[in-house]
């Protein structure tokens, strides 16, 4: 097998990804080839490296924060307002009408991109509904205010 | 379906939020390290920690509670953090546009040292290391991480980043590569040193 075969299966030589057939032909190129030994050695300390790597460690007041504005999210609709749902729907139906559209033509146009998953959702100010979401082909944020 | 999406948001009841808290203590601290490692800033990465686990409690009923909770989160985690990536992104393109008429060279920092937010980052991780994986694209960064700093199997991570084993294998050894061509590049003395 040529060197620049091997080189490409290197990565996957140093995570234990490939099968133990393709294992064999690395290794026992890597042992007779000089140059593609030094790069696979090369390869496993790098990976060491990163894997060495110290964890930073969270300020103290973090975990609380976090679960404090996990508990708030959990507020968003007021009770006391009563929206027409049907009406409300129409809103958000249109908006995640161009995300799945947007979602077809993303995925098809470009497999190596990942489709932005910003998922519709509703916001109740004061007495105002709103539809918010986001403009699926240019990104840019869309709310539409949706009437009682 | 709005209805939906706000019963889903008030029916979550109380066992699942003692199971939701239980599944963040175990969590956040691995989560916490691999966020700042992706930043490699760590008040960037407790906004995105922050913004992961809102986003994670908000759909909890989408958790398919046979699978390991750290891998739904880091889908979501690493999901958030490529769309602030692009937003930023395209605020870049918008000001350089509107200033020099230039677009910049590339989508990630070609070298975040030299970049003004890298200096005033507060909190920085600041090794040689860490400015190298900021200097790759995010998707290289992510799987490299995902693979070197979380130990993760190629599938694992393919789910993670919802992509094909094939395209998570092909990332990171292109990270890889590029992460020591920088490496090489930056700081020949002491890439001669960490490789001794
Ligand atoms: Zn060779």
């Amino acid at each position: 097998m040529s060197c620049r075969k091997i080189r490409t299966m290197m990565s996957a030589y140093v995570d234990e990804e490939l099968t133990g057939v393709e294992m064999m032909e690395v290794r026992s190129h890597a042992y007779s080839c000089r140059n593609c030994g030094h790069e696979l050695e090369e390869m496993a300390r790098l990976k060491r490296l990163l894997s060495e790597m110290p964890p930073p460690e969270p300020s103290e007041f973090m975990a609380e924060k976090i679960m404090a504005s996990v508990r708030a999210s959990d507020h968003v609709v007021h009770p006391r307002l009563q929206v027409r749902w049907t009406v409300l729907a129409g809103g958000v139906a249109a908006i995640a009408a161009g995300y799945a559209i947007a979602t077809v033509y993303r995925t098809t146009a470009d497999p190596m991109q990942t489709v932005d998953r910003i998922e519709p959702t509703i916001d109740l100010r004061q007495d105002r509904a709103y539809a918010v979401g986001g403009d699926p082909f240019a990104g840019a944020p869309m709310v539409v205010p949706v009437s009682r | 379906m709005i209805g939906a999406i706000v019963r889903q948001k008030t029916a979550i009841s109380e066992r699942d939020i003692a199971l939701f808290e239980k599944l963040f203590k175990e969590s956040h601290k691995q989560a916490f390290g691999l966020a700042c490692r992706m930043t490699g800033n760590c008040s960037e990465a407790e906004d995105l920690l922050q913004e992961a686990y809102v986003r994670a409690y908000r759909f909890f009923d989408r958790y398919d509670r046979s699978l390991p909770f750290a891998s739904w989160l880091y889908r979501i985690m690493t999901n958030a953090y490529i769309d602030s990536v692009r937003k930023k992104n395209r605020l870049r393109m918008l000001s350089f546009s509107q200033s020099t008429h230039e677009a910049p060279a590339g989508f990630d920092f070609a070298d975040p040292e030299a970049s003004p937010e890298y200096a005033l980052m507060r909190n920085a991780l600041d090794d040689t290391v860490q400015a190298g994986l900021l200097s790759l694209p995010v998707e290289f960064r992510l799987a490299v991480l995902l693979a070197d700093v979380e130990g993760l199997a190629y599938e694992e991570i393919s789910e993670i980043m919802q992509t094909s084993i094939g395209t998570v294998r092909s990332r990171i050894h292109r990270g890889r590569q590029r992460l020591r061509e920088y490496l090489v590049k930056k700081n020949p003395n002491k890439y001669a040193e960490m490789m001794s």
